[in-house]
């Protein structure tokens, strides 16, 4: 096979991957910083790309206005879950977290069935026809702009939590919500806050995914993706999350053009049961104590 | 006469309404009740394997419509393709169910809580792929026809007939799962629910048990996923996806998690409502999701935990008192 197909492969892998990596990174937040494992978080990726695909049918507003007005709505959207369903279930037992969560995403995707249907549309994107060529071989631009975005993201956030005091806040109120009250942070809002981000990032990736493989209902099944990686990557590090993204990424692409689908499909499945065997704190994580 | 109706207890008297309701009554219901009626023991069954591993021994699933769907494509399978009995099919569907149960057992016995639902959730997607990819066996996408089998030469295709097997075979169903809820597995299954540290202090072998519900709850989903291609007479994938399981979950929390009683009743409760309420049909999902969020968030012990607060008003039982003059709670 020549060098081009590989290099076609890698970029598309990644573009795949970087999409995994949003909602990997979105789940990891919000579980982090609430102890709510959000199953509905695919739900949130879907709605992202519908407010996408609403504004640019009625409006006539360029992709620029469009992305970024998607990515403030989504933060909306946010802030009103985790008014409704995430505080109520802070402190309930995992079953009625997990249950509760499915049923509000399974909720939205028949909400957004009956207003749509089953057609797939998509959205314009100035990068969806572009090819970006080096030498023979060329790659579209899209997914070279999904990639950037998943790395931006990854990088922004670092910066935030690293340097920024909100970020700061977010991180103690992860690690201590007691002690974090007790130092003067107001922990409501960050709660709020945190799925704000979370729900942004899902939107996000349902904005850059369009283009690739269109807006559906069922689109919101790239959650299982997401979990593969964050638990890859162990749950608390946001590198790790976004380097187990790419791999998967990359070996399922790879995979499925060599192997043929079914080994694609199979890959994620057998390595979240793999590493949660052989690693349970993830590729990257380190080990947590757990009170009895 | 009262005090017949006294030893019963509440819940006999309503059980014993409802058998002969489901018994006699039926046959002068249209035959779409006698659909509908099939369809709604299926779902009993398939709920009271789920309430064996999550709601008894406490192990959240979200694949129960996985163990299912093997349990209808096997039975298919064994019947129409290799020519074996359909009586014979039928366990073999449900005992290969239960050897999935058993491996799928395995990496979920070091998992607990968010984990084993995202594992349970890639099994569901795994068997999804697995029932696309393998079109030989399973008809792909397209889905496989089902015939209806033969009882001594005489053939099942009455739906009132094939309800009253399923109707036997769900009594048996009903009365296994409550004898081995009650006996010293059922009560290790609690155990280790309320606290598996303490469980396995206690003496108990927590993750044989573990497994064991789960190769139980796969059991009874292969068995209704077996009678559910005979009697709807096809199978497609979609017909076992994620909906579905959450269907069953949303049976046993509105029926009562950890009550086989309540499980029949979710799940027949919540077969006929879609029926009856016919013009909520395209917002299946929707009107199901609203009731499960209701439910969780105001009963949380559902239909099951309401029943005492009613009967208790109706039907006052003599107190046992013990020596300090406290009320003694009966055992439920």
């Amino acid at each position: 096979m020549p060098l081009g197909v590989y290099v076609q492969l890698l970029a598309s892998g990644l573009s795949t991957g970087s999409i995994y990596a949003l909602v990997g990174l979105g789940l990891m937040l919000a579980f982090k910083g609430t102890g709510v494992l959000n199953f509905a978080q695919g739900e949130l990726v879907t709605l992202g790309a519908y407010t996408a695909l609403f504004l640019s049918l009625t409006t006539s507003l360029p992709y620029w206005a469009i992305f970024i007005l998607t990515i403030l709505v989504a933060g909306v959207v946010g802030i009103v879950f985790e008014r409704l369903l995430v505080r109520p279930l802070m402190r309930a037992p995992e079953f009625t977290v997990v249950v509760a969560t499915l049923a509000v995403g399974l909720m939205i995707k028949d909400a957004l069935r009956i207003a749509w249907q089953e057609s797939v549309s998509s959205i314009p994107s100035p990068f969806a026809d572009v090819s970006v060529r080096f030498g023979d071989i060329s790659i579209n631009a899209q997914y070279l702009w999904v990639t950037f975005c998943a790395l931006a993201i990854m990088g922004m956030l670092a910066l935030f939590f690293n340097n920024n005091l909100a970020g700061k806040a977010m991180r103690a109120v992860a690690q201590n919500q007691t002690a974090a009250r007790l130092m003067g942070i107001r922990v409501n809002r960050v709660f709020s806050a945190t799925f704000a981000l979370s729900s942004a990032i899902a939107a996000l990736a349902g904005i850059l995914i369009a283009p690739i493989h269109g807006i559906e209902p069922e689109m919101g099944n790239v959650l299982m993706k997401g979990f593969v990686a964050a638990v890859l990557g162990g749950f608390n590090s946001l590198v790790g999350c976004v380097i187990a993204a790419f791999m998967l990424g990359v070996i399922e692409t790879f995979g499925g053009a060599f192997f043929g689908g079914l080994f694609k499909d199979v890959t994620a499945f057998a390595l979240l049961i793999l590493v949660l065997l052989v690693r349970p704190n993830g590729l990257f994580g380190s080990a947590e104590a757990r009170r009895v | 006469m009262f005090r017949l109706l006294r030893t019963i207890g509440p819940v006999g008297v309503i059980s014993i309404a409802t058998l002969v309701i489901a018994i006699v009554v039926q046959p002068w219901l249209g035959s779409y009740f006698h659909y509908i009626g099939m369809l709604a023991l299926i779902n009993a069954i398939a709920a009271i394997g789920l309430n064996i591993l999550t709601g008894s021994a406490g192990q959240i699933s979200l694949c129960n419509s996985s163990f299912m769907a093997i349990g209808a494509y096997a039975t298919t399978y064994f019947y129409t393709q290799l020519g074996i009995v359909y009586w014979l099919s039928l366990p073999i569907g449900a005992i290969l169910a239960a050897a999935c149960g058993f491996i799928l057992g395995f990496p979920a016995l070091r998992l607990r809580g968010f984990y084993l639902a995202v594992v349970t959730l890639g099994f569901l997607e795994l068997t999804q792929v697995l029932i696309e990819q393998l079109p030989d066996i399973t008809g792909g996408v397209r889905g496989i026809g089902s015939p209806r089998p033969y009882l001594f030469q005489y053939k099942l295709s009455n739906d009132l007939a094939f309800y009253y097997v399923v109707l036997a075979i769900t009594l048996v169903v009903i009365f296994t799962a409550v004898s081995l809820l009650r006996s010293p597995t059922g009560r290790a299954f609690n155990a280790i629910r309320n606290n598996e540290a303490v469980a396995q202090t206690l003496g108990i072998p927590v993750a044989r048990m573990k497994i064991q519900a789960f190769v139980l709850s796969a059991f009874y989903a292969g068995l209704a996923g077996g009678l559910y291609s005979t009697a709807v007479g096809f199978i497609d994938p979609l017909e076992f996806g994620l909906g579905t399981s959450v269907r069953h979950v949303i049976y046993i929390v509105v029926g009562g998690v950890g009550s086989v009683g309540g499980s029949v009743v979710g799940a027949v409760l919540l077969t006929f409502l879609p029926e009856l309420l016919r013009s909520f049909k395209e917002y299946n999902d929707f009107v199901f999701g609203g009731i499960l969020l209701v439910c969780l968030l105001t009963m949380p012990k559902g239909l099951a935990g309401l029943l005492p607060k009613v009967t208790g008003r109706l039907w006052p039982r003599s107190k046992a008192v013990d020596a300090l003059g406290t009320t003694v709670k009966a055992v439920p």
